[in-house]
């Protein structure tokens, strides 16, 4: 269990009265733990994202249902979603970054799509 | 709380369904066994089968299961002759249940013409001896066995339709259910919070040793349960997809760790271990989404809820697929393909309680016969390969049918 610190499903009743709660933000944070916050729909560069108290603006183009960093997360860090690691970011992410297989990695085992794999 | 007008069974199991099962037993006989399900032309006729020439422990286990599974309630078997499928054993395990059952060798019957005249035949005689046996029973929730699998997961999955999922357990589970979760290559990073919900040390135990094996096996095989459309819908890692694929578990005690075609007798919550043996034999544990569906089914699966952020389009033979998205976007277009709207707890518009009882109001609907969308659509999947697998796992479950 790398680094596990809680339970994913409590996630759950965070993210419900969260969800609600930011129901006009373009993004949700699922966890206080967490360093990445969720598109609830696509943003778009520059957008204000407010994400519990923040306000951060959007620094690419951000599909629904992708990560945005909420927080300086150094390269080696641990990326944290759910309360829980889910990976360790292989760059330097600024607040607003877009957060997925171009700066981070597993700490299980390897991801891939159709072009390429990005390493465990 | 009655929920169904059910079939009973020989052998005292409670079908929602009364399928045909018309199984080929070799790809070679997979041709004619195909043109009868045509030519039946019968929603309840489906195609069932196993393509490989060499035996199989698994796979012939994995049948018996099938044929028997509590929406069969009859079996033609099309075989070409020479395949190394037990077709004799397949065929007393479902005389046994109490179920009619008929063969047809293609070698025997004199080529493709005559075996699909013969089975086309047999399954007009399979169904005449099922209807005059049919035996009506009301069903109630504790009779109900109900699987989950997500498949095509993206960043909403873990957030609406598996949270949502979640509630929909948790009721079911209380009102004397049993639910089974599964695939323990998409719970790695979550061994630890999922040791802490087990009925008993032996359990917890156990769901450690499957979830290690877990990860050895996917590590020697060069991939995790990871496909490139999760990382397009946002999901970057295997833990991440882990972390929202569990919340489809809810939060009941987990009772036990069940392999294929184990069912469980007592009432609660189950993970279903699918990942092989090591090492490595047959290749990965699952190649697709329906092999882990036919898999909750061999578990005794009436229906299984089908969590897709992507939208997977995919039913199944056998019992009824229940499709739910959390993904607006998807529910936008390619609303036809499913059943249950998560995205609106994406948008603030529904929340994880509203849609988890939606859900389970659905799954009383079509445990009482009303069509889900891929049964309405067609979608009758089925694949079985290959496996190496002990019959039973790390650790026993209480009351074990």
């Amino acid at each position: 269990m790398r680094g596990f610190t809680k339970d994913p499903r409590d996630d759950a009743a965070v993210a419900r009265p969260g969800l609600a709660a930011a129901a006009g933000s373009p993004v949700i944070v699922l966890d206080t733990a967490d360093n990445v916050a969720v598109c609830r729909r696509n943003v778009a560069t520059g957008e204000a994202l407010a994400m519990d108290g923040d306000v951060v603006a959007a620094r690419a183009d951000m599909p629904l249902g992708h990560k945005v960093a909420r927080a300086f997360i150094p390269a080696g860090a641990l990326v944290v979603k759910y309360g829980m690691p889910i990976g360790s970011a292989t760059a330097d992410i600024e607040p607003g970054d877009w957060v997925h297989l171009h700066n981070m990695r597993s700490n299980y085992i390897s991801s891939h799509t159709r072009a390429s794999a990005v390493p465990a | 709380m009655i929920i169904a007008n059910g079939y009973a069974r020989g052998d005292g199991r409670i079908g929602i369904r009364n399928v045909v099962a018309v199984i080929y037993l070799v790809e070679c006989a997979h041709h004619v066994a195909r043109r009868v399900v045509d030519l039946a032309d019968d929603a309840e006729v489906h195609l069932l089968g196993f393509p490989g020439c060499y035996p199989n422990d698994y796979a012939l286990r994995m049948m018996k299961a099938l044929a028997t599974h509590a929406n069969v309630g009859g079996a033609v078997l099309v075989s070409l002759g020479c395949e190394g499928f037990d077709r004799e054993g397949l065929a007393a395990a479902i005389a046994q249940s109490g179920r009619p059952v008929e063969t047809v060798v293609i070698q025997q019957a004199g080529g493709t013409r005559s075996s699909i005249e013969a089975a086309v035949a047999a399954v007009r005689r399979v169904q005449q001896e099922m209807r005059q046996d049919e035996r009506r029973v009301p069903m109630r929730l504790s009779d109900l066995v109900v699987g989950t699998i997500c498949g095509g997961s993206d960043g909403t999955s873990g957030i609406a339709a598996n949270p949502a999922v979640g509630r929909a357990f948790d009721r079911l589970i209380d009102a004397g259910a049993i639910c089974i979760f599964e695939e323990t290559g998409e719970m790695i990073g979550c061994e630890g919070p999922m040791a802490t919900r087990a009925a008993s040390p032996e359990i917890a135990s156990a769901i450690d040793q499957a979830i290690g094996n877990a990860e050895t096996y996917y590590r020697a095989m060069g991939y995790g349960s990871f496909a490139p459309g999760n990382a397009e819908g946002g999901l970057s890692t295997l833990e991440e997809k882990s972390a929202g694929a569990y919340v489809k578990s809810g939060s009941r005690p987990i009772n036990g760790v069940i392999r294929p075609t184990q069912i469980p007798g007592d009432p609660g919550l189950y993970l279903l271990d699918v990942v092989p043996d090591t090492p490595p034999k047959f290749g990965f544990p699952n190649i697709s989404d329906n092999a882990e569906i036919v898999e909750l089914m061999s578990c005794g699966a009436h229906l299984t809820l089908f969590t897709t952020g992507r939208g997977s389009v995919v039913g199944s033979a056998v019992a009824p697929v229940i499709k739910i998205t959390g993904n607006p976007e998807t529910f936008a277009r390619m609303g036809e393909d499913m059943d249950i709207d998560a995205g609106r707890i994406m948008l603030g518009d529904a929340t994880l309680d509203t849609v988890g009882e939606d859900i389970f109001d659905l799954v009383l609907a079509v445990a009482g016969g009303a069509p889900s969308k891929s049964e309405t659509l067609g979608h009758r999947e089925f694949i079985l390969g290959y496996k190496s697998i002990e019959a039973v796992g790390p650790a026993c479950f209480p009351g074990a049918r």
